[in-house]
C-alpha cells in the first residue's frame, strides 16, 4: 500500500535507490550471460564491458562437447522432477490427513514435521553416508532422489496443510453424501481446487532440490551420476583447465530451468514467501 | 464423479473407516521422516560414541571420548567463533538492507511487480551458479573487482578477496548478504502491506516527518516478524555449508572454516567419523537451544498481532 505522495526530490531519490537495487540484484547474472558469449581474450583483459564486442557461441560448443555435461543436466532434471513429484504426492496425502481427520497424535505429528524443517542437512550427511554405504545404495540416483525429499517434505507438508485448511469441507461432504468414497472425493473434488497451490509448492521444492550440492557431493561419486552442481563446481575447482567462458556458459544453462519456473510462478511464490520461513 | 459406491453405509462404520484412512494417508510422510531424518539422527548420536579404525575396519565404543577430543581442541572454539561471525555478520546487513529495500518497494514506483520479481533473483539463482559467478568476478587474476580495486589504488597488485586470510570471511559474507537479503525483504514487505494508511495520515496531520513516521509507526509494526525471520535465518546461516564450500572451501588457512565446514572436513577428508559425529551432536544441541528461543519469540510475536 503506498500511502504518501512523494515530493519531486524524494521521488528522484527513490527511483535512484530502486534502480541501484535492481542493478545489484541483476548484475552478476547479466554479467555471466553476456560473458558466456565472449572470447577468452575479452573475458580476461581490461577494458571490461557488459556487452560482448565480438559475440561467439564457442563457449557453448565446448561446453556441450564436454563428455558429461549434458548427462549431468539430464541427471539433475530427472532427480529434481522425481524428488518434487514424490514430495508433492506425499505432502498432499499428509496435508489432507492432518487437516481433515482427527486421530491420536495428529497434533504432535504436525508439530514434529514442522520441527524437522529446522534440522539442517549438514547434521544428517554423515549418518546418511554411512547408512547408505552399508546398504550398498551410494552412488545411486534413486537413493539420492529419495534423500532429497528430506529437505523438501517438511515445508511441502506444512504448506499443503495450510492450503487444505483453506478449502471448505462442504464439497467433499456433498460428494460423500452422493455416495462417493472419501478418497475419491479427495482426489476428484478437493485436489482440483488446489492445483495452483500445488504448482506453487512444487516450484519451491523444485528450486530447492535443483540447488542441492551437499547430498550430491557425498552420495554420488561416478562421472555418469554427476549432477549439475557437481560438474560446475568441479569445473571451477580447476579453473586452469576450464576457461571461465565455458564455466559461465554452464552457469547460464544451469539457471535456465529455475528461471523458467520462477517466471511461471513468481506471484504465487512471493505471496507464499511473505511468512519468511523458506529454508536455505 | 462416480456415485453409487458404499451406498447407505451406517455412520459408525464410516467413522471408523475415516480414522483408518486418516492414518493411512499420514503414513508415507511418517515413514519418510523416520528413515530420512529420525534414524540418521539416532545414528549420529551412536556414531559419536564410537571410534572407527580404518585398518581393522572395526568400531569400538569409546563413551564420551570424542566429545572430549572435540571440546579440548582450540579449533572447535575458533570455528564456533567464525560461525557466529559469519552468521551475525551476514544477518545484520541483511536485516538493515532488507528493511530499507522493503520500505522503498512498498512505495508507489513504476512497474512495481516487475521490480519485485527482479530483486529476488539472487535467491532464485542456483547456489553453484552464484558462487561460480562471484568467484569469477572476485578472481585475483581476471576478476573485474580486482581490476578496479587496483585501478582505484585500493589494493597493490591484486585484491584477491577469497585468497587472503584477513579478507576471505568478508568476501563470503558479501556474497551471502547479496543472496539472502531478498528473503528478509520479502518477509518485511508482506508485513508492510498490512499497515493501514490511517496511521500515516494521522501522523502527517500531527506534523511528523518521514523518519518519525518510520520510527514510530512502521518500525514497531515490522519488528516482531523481523525478529522471528532473523532468528530462523540465523539457524540456517549457522549451519550453512555450500556457499562457504564453493567460495573458499574453508580456507585460506581455515579463515572461513565454520563448524559445518569443520564437520565436513573431519568426516570426509580426515575420516574421523567419531569426532565428526560428536561435533554434529554438539551442533544439534546448539540447534535445539536456538529453536527453543525461536519458538518462544514466535509465540510472543503472534500474541502481539
Amino acid at each position: 500500500m503506498a500511502c504518501r505522495r512523494q515530493s519531486l526530490l524524494g521521488r528522484g531519490f527513490l527511483y535512484l535507490a530502486v534502480l541501484v537495487l535492481v542493478v545489484i540484484s541483476l548484475f552478476p547474472l547479466a554479467w555471466a550471460i553476456f560473458g558466456s558469449f565472449k572470447h577468452s581474450q575479452e573475458l580476461y583483459n581490461a577494458p571490461y564491458a557488459l556487452w560482448p564486442r565480438a559475440a561467439t557461441l564457442s563457449n557453448y560448443t565446448v561446453l556441450f562437447n564436454l563428455s558429461n555435461f549434458l548427462r549431468s543436466f539430464a541427471n539433475t532434471l530427472f532427480t529434481s522432477i522425481a524428488a518434487t513429484g514424490l514430495s508433492i504426492t506425499v505432502a498432499c496425502l499428509a496435508g489432507y490427513s492432518l487437516t481433515r481427520f482427527s486421530y491420536p497424535g495428529s497434533k504432535l505429528l504436525k508439530r514434529l514435521i514442522l520441527d524437522t524443517y529446522m534440522i539442517p542437512s549438514i547434521l544428517l550427511i554423515l549418518p546418511v553416508y554411512s547408512i547408505l554405504t552399508k546398504l550398498g545404495l551410494r552412488d545411486n540416483l534413486i537413493a539420492y532422489t529419495v534423500m532429497l525429499t528430506s529437505s523438501t517434505l517438511p515445508f511441502c507438508v506444512w504448506l499443503m496443510a495450510s492450503y487444505f485448511a483453506g478449502v471448505s469441507a462442504s464439497f467433499e461432504e456433498a460428494a460423500m453424501i452422493d455416495g462417493c468414497h472419501r478418497f475419491r472425493a479427495f482426489y476428484k473434488v478437493v485436489l482440483p481446487q488446489l492445483t495452483p497451490a500445488i504448482i506453487a509448492t512444487g516450484i519451491q521444492a523444485f528450486i530447492l532440490v535443483w540447488n542441492d550440492l551437499m547430498y550430491a557431493k557425498i552420495l554420488l561419486s561416478s562421472e555418469t551420476n554427476r549432477t549439475l552442481s557437481l560438474s560446475i563446481s568441479a569445473m571451477f575447482a580447476q579453473e586452469q583447465v576450464y576457461p571461465w567462458g565455458v564455466i559461465l556458459a554452464g552457469t547460464v544453462v544451469a539457471t535456465v530451468p529455475v528461471l523458467l519456473m520462477f517466471i511461471f510462478g513468481v506471484e504465487k511464490l512471493i505471496g507464499g514467501w511473505s511468512d519468511g520461513g523458506v529454508k536455505e | 464423479m462416480a456415485i453409487n459406491r458404499k451406498h447407505n453405509q451406517p455412520t459408525s462404520k464410516l467413522g471408523r473407516d475415516d480414522r483408518r484412512l486418516g492414518i493411512l494417508l499420514i503414513l508415507p510422510v511418517v515413514l519418510f521422516m523416520l528413515f530420512l531424518v529420525a534414524y540418521p539422527l539416532y545414528n549420529l548420536f551412536s556414531l559419536s560414541t564410537q571410534n572407527f579404525n580404518m585398518l581393522t575396519q572395526k568400531t569400538k565404543f569409546v563413551g564420551l571420548l570424542n566429545f572430549q577430543r572435540v571440546l579440548a581442541g582450540d579449533d572447535f572454539w575458533q570455528s564456533l567463533w567464525r560461525t557466529l561471525m559469519y552468521a551475525v555478520g551476514t544477518l545484520i546487513p541483511c536485516a538493515v538492507l532488507g528493511t530499507l529495500f522493503a520500505v522503498l518497494l512498498n512505495k508507489d514506483i513504476p512497474a512495481r511487480s516487475f521490480v519485485r520479481s527482479f530483486v529476488i533473483f539472487p535467491y532464485i539463482i542456483p547456489m553453484v551458479v552464484s558462487c561460480a559467478i562471484f568467484r569469477y568476478l572476485f578472481n585475483d587474476l581476471v576478476g573485474i573487482l580486482d581490476h578496479y580495486a587496483v585501478c582505484l589504488g585500493l589494493a597493490g597488485n591484486t585484491l584477491n578477496l577469497f585468497g587472503r586470510t584477513d579478507l576471505a570471511m568478508i568476501g563470503v559474507i558479501l556474497v551471502s548478504v547479496w543472496k539472502y537479503t531478498p528473503m528478509i525483504m520479502i518477509a518485511v514487505l508482506g508485513k508492510l502491506q498490512t499497515i493501514s494508511c490511517d496511521y500515516y495520515e494521522a501522523a502527517q496531520v500531527d506534523g511528523a516527518n518521514q523518519w518519525q513516521q518510520f520510527r514510530h509507526i512502521t518500525f514497531p509494526f515490522i519488528l516482531p516478524p523481523l525478529i522471528v525471520v532473523m532468528l530462523m535465518r540465523f539457524i540456517f546461516l549457522f549451519n550453512k555449508w555450500d556457499i562457504i564450500y564453493l567460495l573458499t572451501g574453508g580456507g585460506p588457512l581455515n579463515a572461513t572454516a565454520t563448524l559445518p565446514m569443520k564437520l565436513y572436513g573431519e568426516a570426509f577428508s580426515s575420516y574421523n567419523l567419531g569426532k565428526a559425529a560428536a561435533l554434529g551432536v554438539i551442533m544439534f544441541v546448539l540447534l535445539l537451544a536456538s529453536s527453543k528461543f525461536y519458538y518462544k519469540m514466535n509465540d510472543i510475536a503472534e500474541r502481539r498481532l
